[in-house]
């Protein structure tokens, strides 16, 4: 079997990913930051050290700063239902995923608006065009860091500093990037960061969370759960400090226990070795696909994206060519719309969507070539 | 002999947070139970010899950590 859908989740995990687990469930197993007792205070220093290595990861000084959610939606959809107001207005890149687009569709009936930054034809924000598109209330920017549909890959250190000098707050969804790519919240002039464990950062599915930058007021963004923080118990008001605020209820801290090692891993391993191999892969694949007669991709084999591989085939649909490489050939990858409809509209793959191929730290190069090898022979059998 | 001063928190992570942020500067400290008589936030409290109180509030005030009160 070989496994190129790490855009969707990253398989296989570390080891020490799904070892961790077993010993939290087996050996740690109590309530983080509950009760005072041993146990409880083992979880809890799992949990903390995971805010640490993530906070370090991102440029923020203070691990408090990293809050735990299930996922980077659940994130975005923290700070979109926690910052905008009736009469506040968003302004969001072409290529964000539903996890945005639904949240602020579904704010419009709370009178929030919300509209698309200038970019050219690849979905890429023109900085230098950013201030014309600020009307009076805008109040947040969010882009997508790395496609999940192209792979393109934003300019947020530019955007970063466009939107401090225009004092707007900053948030990227790094679904996509987290792991892979630099990510400084202090010399990028990122004010939020949504991250999801499961993917880049090797973590197991249910964990993520939003990053707070040193600097950014948490005061503009009331929680989304209210409910038991294991603090403040004889206060029926929810409390106002860091992490507790957003942390409703018990935390996944099995997975944060998993998530842990994943983001030791990546960096035991570095972030630029990573890059480097999958952009190795990635460019094997695009080459070997691009020889082969019909096949149409919508990445380019450049600085400005990511690993991901979309292509289509002019005489197979995208759900037989998932079908036939799942089937026939033990090849996974991820076919249709990918949850993101407005992006495959911007690069014209809507609303057939495309196939899609994500490598992984783990994915090899003789998986690459059966890859294309199967490619091929499914084009040429068509 | 040594006396004890105690640093109570609203929340663990605020208590583990002093904890290591105390070993880097060399302030030692002691993750324990709060004691009965001063009452219960989280459940655990930083205890320090109060020959480092100075040091202690200097910690709390630099890295902003929310605590709920400091006992001597």
């Amino acid at each position: 079997m070989i496994y190129l859908d790490n855009s969707a989740t990253s398989f296989p995990k570390p080891e020490t990913v799904g070892q961790a687990m077993l010993n939290f469930i087996n050996n740690i197993g109590a309530n983080p930051g509950r009760s005072g007792h041993v146990l409880s205070i083992e979880a809890a220093k799992v949990v903390y050290y995971a805010r640490e290595e993530i906070a370090e990861l991102f440029g923020v000084s203070d691990p408090l700063r990293v809050v735990f959610s299930s996922n980077a939606t659940e994130s975005i959809n923290m700070v979109i239902k926690g910052m905008c107001k009736p009469g506040d207005h968003v302004l969001v890149s072409p290529m964000e995923h539903n996890a945005v687009m639904r949240c602020l569709e579904n704010c419009r009936s709370h009178d929030v608006s919300f509209s698309v930054l200038p970019s050219n034809d690849e979905g890429m924000v023109l900085v230098d065009k950013m201030a014309e598109a600020i009307l009076p209330n805008t109040v947040l920017i969010i882009v997508n860091h790395v496609s999940n549909v192209s792979g393109l890959i934003q300019p947020i250190r530019e955007i970063g500093k466009t939107a401090k000098e225009l004092n707007i707050p900053f948030l990227i969804d790094a679904a996509q990037s987290a792991g892979v790519f630099d990510i400084n919240m202090e010399t990028d002039n990122i004010d939020l960061v949504a991250f999801t464990g499961h993917k880049a950062l090797y973590g197991p599915q249910g964990t993520g969370g939003l990053v707070i930058a040193d600097e950014f007021s948490h005061d503009r963004i009331a929680p989304l759960k209210y409910g038991g923080t294991g603090s403040k118990s004889e206060c029926e008001v929810q409390p106002s400090f860091l992490p507790d605020k957003f942390e409703s209820g018990t935390q996944n801290a099995v997975g944060i226990a998993g998530l842990l090692e994943g983001v030791k891993y990546i960096k035991k391993i570095g972030l630029d070795n990573i890059r480097a191999k999958e952009k190795e892969l990635a460019k094997r694949l695009y080459e070997g696909l691009s020889s082969i007669p019909g096949i149409k991709i919508y990445s380019k084999n450049n600085e400005n994206y990511a690993s991901t591989i979309p292509f289509t085939i002019d005489s197979i649909t995208t759900s037989e060519i998932s079908d036939i490489l799942n089937e026939k050939y033990g090849v996974l990858c991820r076919a249709g719309l990918h949850c993101s409809p407005g992006a495959h509209s911007k690069i014209g793959t809507y609303p057939d969507g495309t196939a899609r191929l994500s490598p992984g730290w783990f994915t090899t190069q003789e998986e690459i070539d059966k890859t294309i090898e199967a490619i091929k022979e499914m084009v040429n059998g068509s | 002999m040594k006396s004890y001063g105690y640093v109570l928190f609203y929340s663990t992570s605020a208590a583990l947070r002093t904890e290591k942020v105390a070993k880097i500067l060399n302030i030692p400290v002691k993750l324990v139970s709060v004691p009965r008589q001063l009452g219960s936030d989280c459940g655990v409290c930083i205890q320090f010899d109060t020959a480092y109180e100075e040091g202690i509030r200097e910690l709390l005030e630099s890295k902003r950590i929310e605590y709920s009160r400091i006992h001597i």
